[in-house]
């Protein structure tokens, strides 16, 4: 009978029940619209920027001095044996991946004209620069002996195509000059700030032999199975970065603008979501305080029959959770869908995807826990709500409730 | 013993700076099965005794004793428990609550007293007989009339068999002859069943109905009318 006398009371004041429940539907739908968007943002971030640069990145020492970032004077040296021990125990059951690169500053020519390319030196069939390897638009990506890969822009201005001859450019680590004719394998076009024009590829074999530095690279990338653990990882190799004189860099450090902004939205998500659940709890406060004094006589001549004030709050409490419950369901039986939609979907963001280094469709994500965390939230933010104008209204003086009829 | 028995009671409501003194000096006792009316121009007090001798209210000064128990310290709970367990009210503007029917306004105090179901429908039926009101057992408060209204409230009032009924003016909302037939109910339950009812009222005309009449004056006893019955 409490409870039939709570959805009793509900329908009586469904006008002002209709106020508390879409404050509880729109705060919930709202609250879940933007942890589906900020956690697609997040898995982006994971999936398609640490996907291209992996978790973590070892150099020779003094690569962070290094004025020029793609000089080759600074290369790790038997890369191979490093490569071993990463792939070997402690470390082997972390790592994922680990590959060799040996990039380089150079300069590209054909037909009397040229252009300054950061030319990769790595696996043919690397798991790394998916904006490259997933974007071909002529030829394919898979390196031959003496190919290269380069971007449309270059292509273009170049005017090279598939099977013609460019000369590279590029000085040994004694700072020589070399010359070599490649020929052009792929052409790829990515919309990715730092994986357009001025970028090409090559087979790894090709780049060591260009630059007369066998067995040498100046990057080793590294993924790991969980990313979360890669400060932990970079730790723990210390021993094997000292003992080859390198350095590692962890994604937090390669990536720190990216990370800002993505803890700057998470932040902004929590601002917003406690600011919409400041607003809806205030107006949810008001409508129910004013079903509850409304009330004042009949609560009066109930607490005068032997209803505790703990009851008589539990009452407007046990009312408050009813449509919390019921408004957050609703409220994500709106917004999952939509949320769901875009997983699958996306959205285009159009330029902004550059901005953030990702592309222009923005997908958002679902995720199971953040859903359930909302609907507490609402259920929550109602149920205090009641909490509060029930214990506003049982405190009231009993004789004044009285007096009130 | 007394059912009910007030000792020198005083009663003052500070208002800021002023105060109102509602009782002063009140000595009353009321044994079990009287039928008492208080009597008195509106102000003089009437409500505020009620409410001390049910538990609502505490007196400043002097002590009030329900069944031999000084109910003036009781806690917010305590107080609840005993209106619950052993009083029973009828307000001047019937107080149901209006999503209920009838039949669940009237069982309202046995489901905060923990009654089981049946005992519920049993004690409820017997007392929607009692007051006339079987037939309108699922009509909201809305659909009543005054009268069958307060007849409700007052099987409402002793559905957990209290040992005494205080009614606050119950008549006063209803017309001089649905207003006597609240008043007959009462009688009846009180004489066929031993209610002890104390009810209050500034009408001269529906003071045949009481066995006993305290007049109140300024918050004062200005007489008493009636024999008060020995004590079994
Ligand atoms: N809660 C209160 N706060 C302050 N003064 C009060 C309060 N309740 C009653 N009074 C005052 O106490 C005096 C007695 O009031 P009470 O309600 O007991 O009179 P009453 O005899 O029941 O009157 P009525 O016939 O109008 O119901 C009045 O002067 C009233 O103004
Ligand atoms: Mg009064």
């Amino acid at each position: 009978m409490y409870l039939k006398l709570a959805l009793l009371n509900l329908w009586k004041y469904r006008r002002r029940v209709a106020v508390i429940f879409a404050g509880v539907v729109l705060s919930v739908a709202a609250m879940e619209l933007i942890g589906g968007m900020l956690n697609g943002m997040r898995l982006t971030f994971f999936s398609e920027i640490l996907g291209g640069s992996g978790h973590v990145q070892l150099h020779a020492r003094g690569y962070e001095d290094q004025l020029d970032r793609y000089s080759a004077a600074n290369l790790i040296e038997a890369p191979d044996v490093v490569v071993d021990a990463l792939r070997e125990a402690p470390h082997g059951e972390r790592v994922e991946h680990a590959e060799q690169l040996l990039s380089f500053a150079s300069v590209l020519g054909a037909r009397g004209r040229t252009a300054p390319v950061v030319a990769h030196g790595v696996d043919p069939r690397t798991r790394y620069f998916p904006e490259a390897t997933e974007n071909i638009v002529a030829g394919s990506f898979a390196l031959k002996e003496r190919g290269i890969t380069i971007s449309r822009d270059d292509a273009e201005l170049l005017r090279l195509e598939i099977g013609d001859e460019a000369t590279i450019l590029a000085r040994m680590p004694t700072g020589v000059p070399l010359v070599r004719r490649l020929t052009v394998g792929g052409v790829f076009e990515s919309d990715h700030a730092e994986l357009g024009a001025g970028v090409a590829f090559m087979r790894l074999s090709d780049a060591q032999s260009l630059l007369n530095a066998a067995d040498r690279v100046s990057e080793l990338r590294v993924t790991l199975r969980d990313p979360y653990e890669a400060d932990d990882f970079a730790a723990s190799i210390e021993p094997l970065l000292d003992e080859h004189g390198l350095i590692a860099r962890a994604w937090r450090e390669i990536h720190g603008t990216v990370i800002v902004f993505v803890e700057i939205a998470d932040l902004t998500a929590a601002i917003i979501n406690a600011f919409v659940l400041i607003v809806a709890a205030s107006v949810i406060t008001n409508a129910i305080l004013m079903t509850a004094f409304d009330r004042i006589a009949t609560f009066g001549a109930l607490r005068a029959i032997g209803l505790k004030r703990r009851q008589l709050v539990g009452m407007v409490v046990c009312e408050g959770a009813f449509v919390g419950v019921a408004g957050s369901l609703i409220g994500l039986a709106v917004a999952v869908p939509v949320v769901l939609y875009f997983q699958t979907h996306g959205l285009d963001i159009g330029d902004m995807g550059e901005f953030f280094g990702t592309s222009r469709t923005y997908y958002f994500s679902f995720e199971a826990a953040a859903t359930a965390r909302t609907f507490i939230y609402g259920v929550l933010v109602a149920s205090l709500s009641a909490l509060y104008a029930g214990w506003a209204t049982a405190r009231l003086d009993l004789i004044h409730s009285l007096q009130e009829a | 013993m007394s059912l009910v028995d007030l000792a020198d009671v005083h009663k003052e409501y500070r208002l800021g700076a002023t105060s109102v003194h509602a009782v002063r000096g009140v000595s009353l006792e009321i044994r079990e099965g009287e039928l008492v009316s208080i009597v008195g121009p509106s102000g003089c007090g009437k409500t505020t005794i009620l409410n001390m001798i049910g538990c609502i209210d505490r007196p400043t000064r002097g002590t009030v004793r329900f069944n031999g128990q000084d109910v003036g310290h009781l806690s917010d709970s305590q107080a609840a428990q005993m209106r619950l367990r052993s009083i029973g009210f009828v307000f001047q503007s019937f107080n149901l609550v209006p999503v209920l029917s009838v039949r669940e306004n009237i069982a309202l105090p046995m489901v905060l007293a923990g009654a089981s179901k049946k005992e519920r429908r049993r004690t409820g039926d017997h007392l929607m007989d009692a007051v006339g009101l079987t037939e309108f057992a699922a009509h909201k408060p809305g659909e009543l009339s005054g009268g069958q209204r307060q007849r409700v409230a007052i099987a409402r009032a002793l559905v957990n068999s209290p040992r005494l009924v205080i009614a606050d003016e119950p008549t006063a909302n209803l017309d001089s002859e649905t207003g006597g037939e609240v008043l007959d109910v009462m009688r009846r339950l009180n004489r066929d069943e031993g209610v002890t009812f104390i009810f209050s009222t500034h009408d001269e005309k529906i003071l045949r109905y009481a066995g006993r009449i305290v007049k109140l004056r300024d918050g004062v006893i200005e007489g008493v009318d009636g024999e008060q019955p020995e004590c079994t």
